[in-house]
């Protein structure tokens, strides 16, 4: 009997297990035609190749389990993050994958049984399949055993993303098992009905609710199976742009002085040299300007910011790079990601996935205290709840006039942010290192040390 | 009596499926097409 890691549960033929050396998947007896097939057909070559899906090492048979084919450790991965964190450059990525991965598949004569976006993480800017025993063989007039799950899991997000927002990708956070194609079409503004992928995927798609639970006789050949790929394909190539219902962030640092962002980014640089952090988060990362720099001198970086156009922006830039440390990923600290799924342990809360060595929080404190009215002392909790060692938080004064504006904006009425207020908040958690003002408009750079850090 | 929390929600996808199959055989019939006229006028030229 092997105990399954929580979010492998599902699947029939494999198990996701953590072992001291890492992840490892346990292939079953039961998938053994597959899995063969997949291995020496050069299908599973042809997509680790293109970088569609994640190679593996074969560790081979599991002698104390007679139920087991094969044993395989998978590439380990630094960070996952999940749909429900993913920019809509993201969504609209892993759909196009999920696709060329089927229209690869269907070549050689297999098929994905399962279309959830889950089964995606994203490197170097692309989505790759983690999921090695999804394959199927595909058999002509054989329906598609994901089809429903693609169009609850997968097309309806992004359209409602395309179509709605950006934001909605959220929900997805609460139907983790897909959001019902009723739902789907209800929400879909009026102007998706003319989009044929739309009306025939999830509006007609939605009015068929079960019935008759006898197999259809008639399925689809590969032939008509890579048309409708490929139809769907296109209609995501041409969804290229979502609609925005925000998007300030992403000029953030135009109007800045240059001098202040020189002087912020030699003192960044300084510090990351001096702490050498093996993991960072940057929250509230903007368009990524200082995890890029963080990158240089970490292993691996989470860049986290709320607004999607910026997660796109820094993606963009990942993918332009090929960037491998960097994950980027929308998340709102006002409300992050939390544990989820079943007995909330299939999914991570993003503190467990995204504790870090050091945590870079520039220009953050005041929007988290101002706009999203979050007291000093939960701030203070917040940034050590993502940090191990080191934590770099820039200070922007109560007379800057950003801060000023913000405070403007709530009648003048809010008091309960001042420098000692944030020292003193800081201070439960933090040792204070070091502290540099920058720039003309004497914000501060605070290098903070998490008091029960090992020595370093 | 009809319960509704039995019904399978899959069965309708896959009735759907049935009929999608249905309109992808004229989109196929007339993708052939396309690719014979492309052929021919390529073969002309």
């Amino acid at each position: 009997m092997i105990t399954p890691n929580y979010s492998s549960y599902r699947d029939p033929v494999a198990r996701v297990v953590r072992k001291q050396d890492g992840w490892y998947r346990y292939v079953f007896k039961t998938y053994q035609k597959e899995y063969d097939y997949l291995t020496q057909s050069g299908l599973y070559h042809e997509l680790v190749d293109k970088g569609l899906m994640i190679g593996h090492e074969d560790v081979g048979p599991d002698n104390e389990n007679p139920d087991v084919y094969k044993v395989i450790r998978p590439e380990q991965i630094a960070f996952q993050s999940y749909p429900f964190e993913w920019s809509y450059g993201q969504w609209r990525k892993a759909l196009i994958a999920l696709l060329d991965i089927n229209c690869i598949a269907l070549k050689y004569g297999m098929i994905l049984k399962d279309a959830t976006p889950f089964n995606f993480y994203i490197t170097k800017g692309r989505a790759v399949l983690l999921d090695t025993t999804s394959f199927i063989l595909f058999t002509k007039n054989d329906v598609w055993a994901a089809y429903r799950q693609f169009c609850e899991e997968f097309l309806g997000p992004l359209a409602l993303m395309h179509y709605n927002g950006d934001q909605w990708s959220e929900l997805v956070s609460a139907y983790t098992r897909g959001l019902p194609l009723t739902f789907i079409s209800r929400q879909l503004r009026r102007s998706s009905w003319f989009s044929l992928t739309c009306l025939l995927h999830i509006h007609l798609h939605a009015r068929f609710r079960g019935g008759s639970a006898t197999k259809p006789q008639k399925g689809f050949t590969a032939e008509k199976l890579l048309s409708l790929f490929s139809m769907i394909r296109s209609a995501a190539v041409s969804w290229n742009e979502p609609y925005r219902l925000k998007g300030a962030w992403k000029n953030y640092y135009d109007g800045g002085s240059p001098k202040y962002i020189i002087e912020k980014e030699k003192t960044v640089i300084q510090w990351l040299d001096k702490i050498k952090p093996h993991t960072v988060a940057d929250l509230g990362a903007n368009t990524g300007r200082f995890a890029f720099i963080a990158a240089k001198y970490a292993e691996y970086v989470i860049a986290i910011d709320k607004d999607e156009s910026c997660i796109d922006s820094i993606e963009d830039e990942i993918e332009e790079r090929s960037i491998a440390n960097i994950t980027a990923l929308t998340v709102d600290l006002a409300a992050p990601s939390p544990a989820c799924g079943v007995l909330n342990k299939e999914y991570a809360s993003i503190f467990d996935r995204g504790r870090s060595d050091a945590v870079l929080g520039l220009a953050l404190v005041h929007h988290l205290c101002i706009d999203m009215n979050i007291s000093m002392q939960l701030v203070a909790e917040t940034f050590s709840a993502f940090c191990e060692r080191f934590a770099i938080v820039e200070f922007v004064p109560p007379d800057d006039e950003r801060v000023v504006q913000l405070i403007e904006n709530l009648g003048g009425l809010f008091t309960e942010y001042s420098e000692e207020l944030f020292i003193t908040a800081f201070s439960a958690d933090f040792d204070q290192v070091e502290e540099v003002e920058i720039g003309p408009g004497k914000r501060k750079l605070f290098l903070f040390k998490k008091r029960h850090a090992a020595a370093t | 009596m009809h319960y509704l929390a039995y019904i399978d929600q899959g069965s309708g996808s896959l009735l759907f499926q049935a009929l999608l199959s249905g309109f992808l055989t004229v989109l196929v019939f007339f993708k052939r097409i396309a690719a014979w006229l492309k052929f021919k006028l390529r073969l002309k030229k």
